[in-house]
């Protein structure tokens, strides 16, 4: 009797863990630039549309699976979309944004190669994308905290901004938040502690930060100081054809919402969404950057929107 | 109007009114004023000016402050009781502070049954006549050459208009918190507000809220519904404050005013009655000290709506503001609480007064 009790009790947590497993196994691939190794993908192999998500340089890929939650990634792989997700962590730490852009017009070339593809974009990675020009292969993009400007930062954007970023490694430190420059700490509290990231907490999102090269950080900055981004940007932007869809936090503090919606209104595409997450709107709280694509809410509020973007009708 | 709409609508009001009556031990707050006083009109309506005088013992400031309420508010926008009060909170550092009540609202003139006023009044009659009216009375009580100006919202946007025509002469700073001019970047229902609102721009009619609000103001908090959150944000503001707010702090919405706010709404020039005079490019006048406030959870008054008058306004001195936990602050502020938040006493009032003191 025992022994069944402790079989039956065995059997009901093998089929817990099964059912709480993801849908589909992580694997790793690297595109090939030059003889060169250039980014690495993770893939979550789906019968249906391909989907590249990309994520902001200097914060890990991780964020859109969270180990023992999940996340975007295999949000939308159980909806069948077979996903892609950017890993930025082997771009050289000499790469400014430049580089950075040829990274992902090189990730979305190989992968739509093949098929047409779908790119779902966060933050900087977002900026990218959208330096790197209209893709004829690319037919809808979702950004997520993508500003079309900078105008009228906030506080510790400007503060950024406003140093020079010599050093690399410097947004990677976040094991020693309490022992870091003030200005360094309110543009971590600002990209990070937003709200809404449960179950996530704030010590796991600070092992997100990975290395960024000084050049990059620089581009940033001083894009930030003149308050727009560049040429490339705003070509690239006009350029777009293929159904863009624009979400934001209202209370995201990095991209916040006046920025963001600059990339609805820029976007040189004929079919455009925009939604920002409020409670004035109905949800259940406020977003903020990170917020928005890491935490239980954001699964509810914001995912379906992202999936709606990507089904998005011209 | 036929019988069974009359008697509907007087269903639904009546029990409202009751309410109201009902509450009124529990809610009702009188104004915290020192006196209150009135401005008149050149078309004959009687403006509430709330006095608050300079606290005894403090050094006297030379130029007096008027303070302003937008659309569908009073006063108490800004003085909701003795510590949520930015009127007393200046007077107690030496301010001689002029809260106004715009026509139809509060202790000015009211359009009723036993007078001759109408509810056909629109954005241009504060700019042209409430607008002048007080300032100039404000002149002529204390015999200041100008005065600064500080406008919540609407009470914002009417000097801009104010600006455009008559320019800043009479101007020492202006200070407007959450005062919108173009509203762009709305989402969800607002959005759909905005394409819906062409249609029935013509049959705006006037708003009664001081029928229903008052009467429902005892919920306020309970729900946490996302009107609510449209005009403030719940972490900043306790449910009591609201319920204040609702009860003493609502006002009628004058069809005029309405429908002449339904232009820039919906994408117009925000300009004057006839379009001759757009009031965004008449910011180019403004050349006195300008601060532009507003806060990042604020539906209304966005931070995209209110910085296209910061980039417009000639002035050299200006500084924009906005209160966020980014930026320090204890909370994300709304729309209501920028004026009288958990934290606005603590938070806005210093900032707004201290910039007052530098440029005095």
């Amino acid at each position: 009797m025992r022994r069944s009790l402790l079989l039956l009790c065995l059997l009901l947590l093998a089929a817990s863990c099964a059912s709480a497993r993801r849908s589909g196994p992580v694997n790793r691939a690297d595109v090939q630039r030059g003889e060169n190794r250039g980014p690495s993908l993770h893939h979550y192999p789906g019968e249906g549309e391909r989907v590249l998500i990309v994520g902001s340089p200097g914060i890990s890929w991780r964020i859109f699976d969270v180990p023992g939650f999940g996340g975007l990634a295999p949000w939308l792989q159980n909806r069948g979309f077979d996903v892609w997700v950017l890993d930025w962590r082997d771009l050289p730490l000499t790469a400014d944004l430049d580089a950075a852009t040829d990274w992902v017009a090189a990730v979305m070339d190989q992968l739509g190669s093949e098929r047409e593809l779908m790119v779902v974009a966060h933050g900087l990675g977002g900026v990218n994308v959208i330096r790197a020009g209209r893709r004829d292969e690319v037919v809808r993009y979702v950004f997520l905290a993508v500003p079309g400007d900078l105008q009228y930062p906030l506080d510790p954007v400007m503060d950024f901004a406003r140093q020079d970023w010599n050093a690399p490694h410097r947004l990677s430190e976040a094991r020693n938040y309490k022992a870091r420059p003030a200005a360094e700490r309110r543009l971590l509290d600002a990209l990070l502690f937003s709200y809404g990231t449960d179950p996530v907490s704030p010590a796991w999102l600070e092992r997100q930060l990975t290395p960024v090269g000084p050049a990059l950080l620089n581009d940033l900055a001083e894009a930030l100081r003149r308050a727009r981004w560049d040429e490339r940007f705003e070509q690239g932007l006009a350029s777009l054809t293929a159904p863009v869809t624009v979400l934001v936090g209202q209370t995201d503090a990095v991209a916040p919402p006046w920025q963001t919606y600059e990339t609805y209104r820029k976007a040189g595409s004929q079919t455009r969404f925009y939604r920002f997450f409020s409670r004035a709107l109905g949800d259940d709280r406020e977003y903020g950057h990170v917020s928005l694509v890491v935490g239980k809410d954001a699964v509810r509020d914001v995912f379906p929107f992202v999936e709606e973007g990507l089904e998005l009708e011209e | 109007m036929n019988a069974f709409l009359l008697r509907s609508l007087a269903a639904v009001i009546a029990p409202m009114l009751l309410q109201a009556c009902l509450w009124a031990p529990l809610l009702h707050r009188a104004p915290i004023s020192d006196e209150i006083v009135h401005a008149e009109t050149e078309d004959g309506w009687r403006i509430a000016m709330h006095h608050y005088r300079p606290a005894p013992g403090t050094s006297a400031h030379g130029t007096p402050v008027v303070v302003s309420h937008g659309i569908s508010a009073n006063e108490r926008t800004w003085s909701l009781d003795e510590e949520k009060s930015f009127p007393r909170y200046l007077a107690e550092r030496g301010w001689d502070v002029w809260a106004i009540d715009l026509r139809g609202v509060g202790h000015s003139d009211t359009p009723s049954l036993f007078n001759d006023k109408s509810w056909n009044y629109d954005f241009d009659d504060y700019v042209t006549r409430d607008v002048p009216a007080v300032i100039d009375e404000v002149l002529r009580r204390t015999g200041a050459p100008r005065v600064h100006w500080v406008g919540h919202s609407m009470g914002g946007m009417i000097m801009y208009g104010y600006v455009s025509r008559y320019g800043d002469a009479k101007l020492k700073t202006v200070t407007t918190v959450g005062s919108p001019v173009r509203f762009t970047g709305y989402a969800g229902y607002l959005a759909w507000a905005q394409e819906m609102a062409p249609a029935f721009r013509d049959y705006l009619f006037t708003v009664p809220e001081r029928a229903f609000i008052p009467g429902i103001a005892v919920f306020g908090g309970a729900f946490r519904t996302r009107a609510e959150y449209l005009v403030w944000n719940y972490d900043n503001l306790s449910p009591e404050s609201a319920r204040l707010i609702m009860y003493n702090g609502t006002a009628n919405m004058a069809g005029g005013v309405l429908r002449s706010l339904a232009g820039p709404f919906t994408g117009a020039p925000f300009a004057s009655r006839d379009g001759a005079i757009d009031y965004l490019a008449g910011l180019s006048r403004l050349t006195v000290p300008l601060h532009v406030v507003g806060g990042i959870a604020d539906n209304l008054g966005t931070i995209a709506a209110i910085t296209p008058a910061f980039d417009a306004a000639a002035s050299t001195d200006k500084r924009l503001r906005i209160f966020a936990r980014a930026n320090g602050d204890s909370h994300d502020y709304g729309h209501v609480d920028l004026t009288v938040g958990d934290n606005a006493p603590r938070e806005v009032y210093p900032e707004l007064e201290t910039w007052l003191r530098s440029h005095e």
